[in-house]
Formats: C-alpha cells, sequence, structure tokens
C-alpha cells in the first residue's frame, strides 16, 4: 500500500474553456455589431454637434455645439415635415388597424377558400416598397391610370391627380401604404382571433352574451396584444418611411407629403447639410426610441391583464 | 328546474352517425349521468341539448316545451365546460357575475352582488372575488366555473365533465360538494363523464352510451348488477370484467355464448384449498392500493381481474385457486344481450335450467381441461 502523493495542481484541460468558447462564437457578431450599427451611431451624434459636410472632405470640421439643434427646432421646414410624418403615419395606421382587423374577422370564420384568400391579400406586403410607390405613379396617372378611372365610374370625374394635387398628395401616400401594408395588420390579428379558445365563445352563448358583448368581452381582449404589436411594427416602421414615399412623390408637390426623412435626405445629400442632418437624425432617433418604450411599457400591462 | 326530454335525437358529422335515435328524459330534480367510452357521442348529446348542435332529427323538450330551434341563451341552460372556459381577462366576480349581465335579465348592481357572493359563499371562493380568473389553481377555476353555472338559477346543469382536468384528491373533494349541492338546490344536472366512479356516486339515473346508442337507463346499482348487455357491463366497473366463452354444448343449447364475472366476484383461494370445480390460475402481478388489492392473473392464455378488500388476501405469485361462486355471474347470449334481465330474479335460477353461476362454474371446469 503506497502512500497517497501529494496532490498535484490540476492540469489544466487543453482547448477553450466554456467563456471563452461562448467568446469565441459571439465575438464576430459583436465586432460586425459595433461596427456596423453603435460606432455609426456615434460618429453620427458626434457630426450632428459638428460643421461637417460629406461632399467636402479637405475642409476642416468646427464644432457647433448644439447650435445645429438649435436651428433644427426653429426650423419652420423640420415642424412642417414632422407634422407630415405625423399625419401619414395616424392614418396610415388607424385606416390598416381597421381595415386589417376587419379582414382578419372575416377570413377567421373558415370558409370554402379563405385559405387562397389569404394568400391573395398578403400579396402586396411581399413587393419592394421601392416598386409599390414606382408602379402606383402609374396607377395615379390621370389620363391613363386605372386608379382615376375607377374614381371616374363612381364619381363621374377623372379630372384631377392624387399625386400632383396638394390636398390629395398626403391620402395619397395614406392609400398606398394601406394598400401594401393592410396584409400584415390582418395577417397578426388572424393569429390573435385563432388563438381564442372556441369555446369561450360558447360560454358567452349560453350565458346570453349578444355577439357585440362576445367581441368586447372574449375577441377584442384577447386580440389586442397581437393587435398592439402589429401596431407597434407599423408605427416604427411609417415613421422612418422613405422608400415608397420618395418613389411616388419625392415629398411634392411643394412639400405637402415631404415626411422627416425625406427631409432629411434632402439636407444631407442634396444641400450636402451633414452635420445639420446628422442632428436631425439624432432627433428622429430620440424621438421613436421615446415612443417605442412607453409603447412597449403599456403593450405589457395590456399582456399581463 | 325544469324536466329535460329528448326524443328521437340523430346527428351527423359529414358521413359519421354520431347519435342514433337517442330518447330520454331527466326529471325536474334529477342528477342524470351519461356515461361512455370517448367517441360514444356523449359530449354531442349535451351540446344538443344546450343548442350548440342542431339534431338532424328529433326534438329537444326542456320543460315540456319544444326547443329544438331555440337559441342556446333562450333555453336558460348553464354549461360546464371541462377545460373550465373562464373569462380569462375578467375577474372571478365579473366572470360570476357575466350571465347576470344578460340583456334579458335585467339585474340592478346590488343584486347581482348579492347573488354572485351568495354563490361565491357557498363554493368557498369568496376570497378570490378580486383576483383574475387565470391566476387561479384548477379546483379554483372549476369551482368558479361552476358558479358561473349556480349563479344564473337556469332551468337545468350540463355539465361536460367538469372533474376530470382536476387531480385525484381535488376531484373527489368536489365530487362529494356537487352531489350536495344538487341535494341541496334541488338541481336538474345532465353530467357527461366516462369515469364509472363518478357515475356511481353522483347519479340518480346513469345512461350507459355506446357508440351513438342509449344501450341501457337506470339507477347506477341497477345497470351494476343487471346490465342489459356486454357493452354496458364493460362500461360500468372499472377493471375489466371477466369472460369467459362458454363450449359445453348443453349451455350453449340455452343460448348462452359468454359468462362474465366481475373482479370483485371472482374468489381466490390458497392453491391447498382448491375444490374440483376450481381453475388453476398464475399470479402475475399484484397491485396492493391500500383497502383494496387487485389482482392480474393467467389461466392458459387468459386473463383474469380479481379484487379482495383484506390485505395479503393475493399471494404475489405463484399458483392460486380461482372460484366463480357468486350468482351475481352474468350471462350473455351470442349477440351480447345479457339473459336473465329480471332485476327481481337475483340469485333465482331462471325457471327450466340451471343458473349463471352453476353455468360459470361448469364452463370454468372446461376451460381447466
Amino acid at each position: 500500500m503506497s502512500t497517497p502523493k501529494p496532490q498535484a495542481p490540476r492540469p489544466r484541460r487543453r482547448g477553450f474553456s466554456d467563456r471563452s468558447l461562448a467568446w469565441f462564437f459571439v465575438g464576430p457578431s459583436v465586432l460586425l455589431l459595433l461596427a456596423i450599427n453603435i460606432f455609426p451611431l456615434v460618429w453620427n451624434i458626434y457630426l450632428s454637434f459638428t460643421n461637417y459636410a460629406a461632399n467636402r472632405p479637405g475642409t476642416p470640421v468646427r464644432g457647433m455645439g448644439t447650435r445645429n439643434y438649435e436651428r433644427l427646432l426653429s426650423q419652420e421646414d423640420v415642424w412642417e415635415s414632422l407634422q407630415h410624418t405625423a399625419h401619414f403615419v395616424t392614418w396610415s395606421i388607424a385606416l390598416q388597424v381597421l381595415l386589417g382587423f376587419g379582414l382578419a374577422w372575416l377570413l377567421s370564420r373558415k370558409f370554402r377558400g379563405s385559405g387562397l384568400w389569404t394568400t391573395l391579400i398578403v400579396l402586396p406586403m411581399m413587393l419592394s416598397p421601392a416598386v409599390v410607390g414606382t408602379f402606383w405613379t402609374y396607377l395615379f396617372q390621370p389620363q391613363i391610370g386605372i386608379f382615376n378611372a375607377i374614381v371616374g365610374l363612381f364619381t363621374g370625374t377623372t379630372e384631377f391627380s392624387m399625386i400632383a394635387n396638394p390636398n390629395l398628395a398626403p391620402w395619397a401616400i395614406v392609400l398606398v401604404d394601406t394598400w401594401m401594408w393592410t396584409p400584415f395588420i390582418m395577417l397578426i390579428c388572424l393569429a390573435g382571433l385563432n388563438s381564442v379558445p372556441r369555446d369561450l365563445y360558447e360560454a358567452a352563448e349560453i350565458d346570453g352574451a349578444s355577439s357585440w358583448r362576445q367581441f368586447w368581452t372574449v375577441t377584442l381582449p384577447m386580440v389586442l396584444p397581437f393587435l398592439m404589436l402589429a401596431v407597434l411594427f407599423r408605427g416604427i416602421e411609417n415613421f422612418k418611411m422613405f422608400d415608397m414615399v420618395n418613389e411616388l412623390t419625392s415629398g411634392g408637390p411643394g412639400s405637402v407629403t415631404e415626411l422627416a426623412n425625406i427631409y432629411l435626405k434632402r439636407e444631407a445629400f442634396e444641400k450636402w447639410r451633414t452635420g445639420y442632418a446628422a442632428a436631425l437624425a439624432v432627433i428622429l432617433f430620440v424621438t421613436v426610441f421615446g415612443f417605442a418604450n412607453i409603447y412597449v411599457k403599456v403593450w405589457n400591462a395590456v399582456k399581463q391583464r | 328546474m325544469a324536466e329535460v326530454r329528448l326524443e328521437n335525437i340523430t346527428k351527423d358529422f359529414g358521413r359519421v352517425r354520431a347519435l342514433e335515435g337517442l330518447s330520454f328524459h331527466i326529471e325536474d330534480g334529477e342528477f342524470f349521468v351519461l356515461l361512455g367510452p370517448t367517441g360514444a357521442g356523449k359530449t354531442t348529446t349535451l351540446r344538443t341539448v344546450a343548442g350548440l348542435e342542431r339534431p338532424a332529427a328529433g326534438r329537444v323538450l326542456l320543460g315540456g316545451e319544444d326547443a329544438t330551434g331555440w337559441s342556446p341563451a333562450q333555453r336558460d341552460v348553464a354549461f360546464v365546460f371541462q377545460q373550465y372556459s373562464l373569462y380569462p381577462h375578467l375577474t372571478v366576480f365579473e366572470n360570476l357575475a357575466f350571465p347576470l349581465r344578460a340583456p334579458g335579465k335585467k339585474l340592478g348592481a346590488r343584486e347581482i352582488r348579492r347573488r354572485v357572493e351568495e354563490v361565491a359563499a357557498k363554493l368557498r371562493i369568496e376570497s378570490k372575488l378580486d383576483n383574475k380568473a387565470t391566476a387561479l389553481s384548477g379546483g379554483e377555476m372549476q369551482r368558479v366555473s361552476l358558479g358561473r353555472a349556480l349563479v344564473r338559477e337556469p332551468a337545468c346543469f350540463l355539465m361536460d365533465e367538469p372533474l376530470s382536468s382536476l387531480d385525484a384528491k381535488l376531484r373527489e373533494g368536489l365530487r362529494v360538494e356537487l352531489k350536495h349541492l344538487q341535494v341541496e338546490l334541488g338541481a336538474t344536472i345532465l353530467y357527461v363523464t366516462h369515469d364509472q366512479v363518478e357515475a356511481m356516486t353522483l347519479a340518480d339515473r346513469v345512461g350507459v352510451l355506446v357508440g351513438g346508442h342509449l344501450q341501457q337507463v337506470g339507477p347506477p346499482e341497477e345497470v351494476y348488477e343487471y346490465p342489459d348487455n356486454l357493452e354496458v357491463a364493460q362500461q360500468m366497473g372499472h377493471l375489466p370484467l371477466n369472460l369467459f366463452p362458454v363450449e359445453e354444448e348443453a349451455v350453449r343449447a340455452r343460448g348462452i355464448d359468454r359468462i362474465g364475472v366481475r373482479a370483485e366476484h371472482l374468489r381466490v383461494l390458497p392453491e391447498e384449498q382448491a375444490g374440483p370445480d376450481d381453475l388453476r390460475a398464475e399470479v402475475l402481478r399484484v397491485e396492493r392500493l391500500g383497502a383494496e388489492e387487485v389482482a392480474f392473473l393467467r389461466v392458459g392464455n387468459r386473463r383474469l381481474y380479481a379484487m379482495g378488500e383484506e390485505h395479503g388476501r393475493f399471494p404475489d405469485a405463484g399458483e392460486v385457486a380461482v372460484r366463480v361462486e357468486t350468482d351475481d355471474s352474468l350471462a350473455f347470449d351470442p349477440s351480447g344481450r345479457r339473459l336473465d334481465r329480471d332485476p327481481g330474479g337475483r340469485g333465482e335460477a331462471p325457471p327450466g335450467g340451471e343458473s349463471p353461476a352453476d353455468a360459470a362454474r361448469r364452463m370454468a371446469r372446461g376451460l381447466r381441461d
């Protein structure tokens, strides 16, 4: 029987420890994220305090303090573009919620061919927004556009242009966005409606609840979390709207459809006031971030009910 | 409360006939249990009474009036669902008050509160009234679900396996409470279950439904002891019925095709006490359940089930003697119909022949050989 040797320090295992292996896997994405998300953000914030202009690379960059922001917030154009954005976001989402929920409600009553209808209705969502913007300019064309022809069928007049008339153009972009994105709200509402157990309706029916009351006490509370999520997505997207509207109206006529992002693009890449545009970008970012955060808090409260 | 009457109800789902010419009635204040295996049409029957399904033919009468074309709300029946079906975003109070707020009811807020609190007290959920329905335990949820039915004071209660998703202890507790409540309120209840213990303990009368046909209706003890046919005999009783095929010509000539013996009527004796008529069986397994024991036996290639109430009655392994000695054995003809169906004739030999027990004993002899 030999005496046990004094315990040698346990040899280090070969290869990676769990932790370093984790870093090894996550590292590349973290680096990528830093390079294409975090760095541009920080750089943008820095630029917003300068008079940097991207088309004049050689000129010395001066710090401007908060003067970019001061100018922005006192600029009539900026407030107007934000008002256009608010108009666009509010109306497009209101319409999409109404139509999307309505369509989902109809499609949730599984009828013959409801699957086919769902597929057909969802099609616009699959197109590229820029393509949608471009071909709707043809649909809106006063002489040969089908839109005017259809309106003419009902009202007898085709003497108007959706996108050249300053009164109608803001509604044109709402219309096209609604056409394109109603299916998105519909899909999510459909998922919500399908998640309501059948027997709840039966219980309510036996309890003598009218269809109206069933809707308010069973359907709506159960679909609301889904609907709110869809509205959050659409709200953020439409606040950032650029491509479709840029193709359709480019902000015109005049500036009646000049959304915040289109105004920003003009300042940054047409007037080349990069620092000034960067400051607007920061303001837009903070706004959408703030709204989204408040909204998510409300959403969580609704979900918990 | 009102009596419920079903007349010749037939119901199809596509090509499948779920119910065929179903007729029975439930008296005012009666606890009627519909027992049957999965897919027998029990829930369909219940939903037809509730008005959630329209029968293809036949009539539903509530309190003597033809209610076949009425909507569920018009029928004034209460339904207790297996999966509770509480309104998840409402409080317990609001769930209980929900049916009272139906347009036809026209009750004041004070009256609603009084009735909800009364029912909550009866079901011992007063302290939960302000909780969300989803924040309750299963037993509490099913209490609320019962409460939602009770609070309406409906014409009758329809219950679709209300206890089956609860654990065993809770189920027993709630079962006792339910029976107590029914007696206290004099409620008319149509209760659907596949659990024969619930049928035996709750029912004033039980109806056995198999394959869309009502096989037999009667007080549970009677249906248990004098099943009309093999299917009923197999539904009642929680251990499978021991079935012996009859091969002896003399017995077969009297129309007896099979003999059924319930597990508790199969006597198991130590091998050394075996008589000449007894079977020799091998003990495969014994389940000791505390108050009772169940033995799984084998004779030849046939399985037998025996149940006893004393400890250590069955040896864990080895050979035992099995005796069919009671007069409670059941004789069936080739179509599965039970012979000697006179409930008064317990233990008496049918005129002009031997009793089923005699036949069973002789048949057992045949099995052994």
